[in-house]
């Protein structure tokens, strides 16, 4: 091993080490681990609920907003991946993350819906009979605002913003 | 007339041809988190590529040498094959994410799935590479690019609150929600988006595809430095459409589906068919030129013939290993891993490769044995080596930063 | 033996005393002429104390911008000396020892 070899290995070890000494000082575990699925599920709904609003308006295409909606439910589910690999330590983290949970799954649910009525065409041939549609999409869009509202005042009350 | 429109049509071509995927999403990413408060990165950046990029190009016509050509007779065979070993990867990433790009603005087209898009772009992609002339190609992906100027126009449909957009550019603070960590992370994904090494092999190679001269050198001037400049607008408008629209919506940008929204809601489907077909575009121009870097660099540094001036016959290993960077590029896409994802990491690690080419670069153009009277002058070599030190900086910061901040999340 | 085998070996002078590590080999077009240019003859080793890494071109006197590099360069390799071929007793993958009386020239090119 030549000197100018030894020299590299050391500041490797010196950027790794500088780096985990960083990282140990940005993350403490609890609430902070909570935070980085939450906000993804927080942006995840209000992207859909923008995506709605603009295929009510006829802004976006069908293509465009279901494309939209089938990311966001990516987005939900390495979400609610992340939330379910974490380990909670105490009582409090333990219902904490079980709330979040349910939430994501209201919030998966809705999703769901938005992404049927946005695949749908925008006006049915026979007329009104067809359910899942352009007409879902005001019901759609409620349920995507009550989820985002039971999860901003979970986030409130858990400290996280 | 004709050497103004070949003037013209460089400027143009150069505007179009800035912006990629890896600008497309960092500034969006960013307006959606920071606002506008890292617009100074993209100053920066853009005053940084110029720079290099001249450089790059006045080496390639004086001496006749493409970058790679440089770095292997300047730094050695051992050196020279670490930096190739880092510069390919790099660039294999960032095929990867052009061809994800394409692929996703396909799918935003279509609704269909862009995993199905990916063997169609990798199929044009490679008979564009194999067939059509290297300006055809420049000058069609450049302007048919320029169709992302809907970014700037719907920024101005969006009427926002111009003085509060130039307050955040002008007075740039990290926002509440986000650490100072975060905030000089994407600091240094902004600076490799606008910097990537890929523009630079590819426009040294070209120089040489082209035939430059050294009279050549005043037009190439004129289209970086005006050119260059223009897509940093263009970068910048992507940033603040993101800042008018998603981050008061409380929305950071993680999907290509996303940075199209406010370009959605500023001009409905019409700015949405343009800026589908800007974003093809752009993806398909850098995706050539990252596939052709990568067979520059490997050619170059081998000393095998290369070029699109010549015919595939008799550049047979220069189209082999494009052929096989383009297979490896479709091969990590179908891991299914996230297009999005290796973008973000590609303007990083290029961040992190940028010393590598840019010293030898400064290097040879201080030589006079290769640049005779053609040297840099005093005032180029007193800000180029203010640059080789921020890009120094955000080299070494970026790996640490990456691991704190868990790469920006 | 090829030249990356010799370079950043290390240097010894008679006595076993480590003078540092080859960092350049000069060679002089000046032998026998070839198809496109002369022979190269090998002229001598560059040893430097400190490091092997290359001069990156600023071994010429001439070539000295931008100025803070070529200073950092030329610090880097400060006591840099050339070794002529005839001064070098042994030669091998091992390393490269001197003969008792060699003469360390000085190893920059001036122009």
């Amino acid at each position: 091993m030549t000197r100018s070899r030894k020299l590299l290995a050391a500041t490797l070890a010196a950027l790794v080490f500088l780096g985990g000494l960083l990282s140990g000082c940005a993350q403490s575990p609890s609430a902070d681990s909570l935070k980085g699925p939450a906000k993804e599920a927080a942006s995840a709904v209000r992207t859909a609920s923008l995506t709605v609003d603009l295929r009510l308006q006829e802004r976006a295409t069908a293509a465009a907003a279901t494309t939209t909606a089938d990311d966001m439910l990516k987005g939900m589910q390495s979400a609610t991946d992340q939330l379910e690999h974490f380990g909670a330590k105490t009582q409090d983290e333990q219902s904490l993350r079980d709330s979040m949970l349910a939430i994501f799954s209201t919030i998966s649910r809705s999703l769901l819906h938005a992404r049927d009525a946005l695949a749908a065409p925008t006006s049915a041939p026979g007329g009104g009979t067809d359910l899942a549609g352009i007409a879902q999409l005001p019901a759609v869009q409620g349920e995507l605002r009550a989820a985002t509202e039971q999860l901003d005042e979970l986030m409130t009350k858990a400290g996280i913003q | 007339m004709k050497r103004l429109l070949g003037v013209a049509l460089g400027i143009l071509t150069a505007i179009g041809g800035f912006v990629d995927i890896g600008d497309l999403v960092t500034n969006a990413v960013v307006g959606s988190r920071f606002g506008l408060s890292l617009a100074w990165v993209v100053l920066v950046g853009v005053v940084g590529i110029c720079l290099f990029a001249n450089m790059s190009g006045r080496v390639a016509a004086v001496s006749g040498r493409a970058t790679f050509e440089v770095i292997r007779e300047r730094m050695g065979a051992r050196a020279g094959l670490a930096n190739l070993t880092a510069s390919f990867l790099i660039n294999l990433m960032t095929v990867t994410a052009e061809i994800g790009g394409i692929a996703l603005a396909l799918q935003l087209a279509s609704g269909v799935s862009y995993m199905l898009w990916v063997p169609f772009a990798l199929i044009a992609v490679w008979l564009v590479i194999w067939r059509v002339k290297f300006s055809i190609m420049e000058n069609v992906t450049g302007l048919v690019g320029l169709s992302l100027v809907v970014f700037a126009v719907a920024l101005f449909l969006l009427k926002p609150d111009w003085g509060s957009l130039a307050s955040q550019a002008l007075h740039p603070s990290v926002p509440s929600e986000e650490g100072p960590g975060t905030y000089w992370y994407y600091a240094i994904a902004l600076f490799g988006a606008a910097m990537t090494p890929y523009e630079v092999f590819f426009f040294s190679s070209g120089a040489v595809e082209e035939r430059w001269k050294v009279k050549d050198l005043v037009q190439s001037r004129i289209n970086v430095l005006l050119g260059f400049p223009l897509g940093g607008f263009l970068s910048l408008a992507i940033a603040a459409c993101a800042a008018v629209v998603l981050l008061p919506a409380g929305i950071s940008v993680t999907t290509l589906s996303q940075v199209a929204l406010p370009v959605i809601q500023a001009g409905g489907q019409l700015a949405l068919a343009v800026l589908i077909l800007g974003v093809v575009a752009a993806t398909f121009g850098a995706a050539l030129e990252t596939t052709l870097s990568s067979g520059y660099t490997l050619a170059q540094f081998f000393g095998w013939s290369w070029g699109k001036f010549r015919r595939p016959a008799e550049a047979a290993r220069f189209h082999v290993a494009m052929i096989v960077v383009l297979l490896a590029g479709v091969a990590v896409l179908a891991t299914g891993v996230d297009p999005i994802l290796v973008t973000e990491y590609s303007v990083v690690f290029s961040a992190i490769a940028l010393p590598l080419t840019y010293l030898p670069i400064l290097i040879v153009a201080n030589d006079p044995q290769y640049m005779g009277k053609h040297v840099n002058g005093r005032a180029v070599n007193i800000v180029a080596f203010v640059y080789l030190v921020i890009i120094l900086v955000a080299s070494v910061a970026a790996i640490p930063l990456m691991i704190a901040t868990g790469a920006g999340a | 033996m090829i030249l990356n085998d010799l370079l950043g070996t290390d240097v010894v002078d008679s006595t076993g005393q480590r003078l540092g590590e080859v960092s350049d080999v000069r060679f002089a077009l000046d032998a026998a002429p070839a198809q496109l240019l002369s022979r190269a003859r090998m002229v001598g080793v560059v040893v430097c104390p400190r490091t092997a890494t290359s001069f990156l071109g600023y071994e010429r006197m001439d070539v000295n911008q931008p100025w803070p590099l070529a200073q950092l360069l030329r610090w880097r390799h400060r006591g840099s000396f050339l070794v002529l071929w005839e001064d070098i007793a042994v030669m091998g993958p091992d390393g490269v020892r001197l003969r008792s009386e060699f003469t360390a020239y000085e190893s920059t090119l001036p122009r």
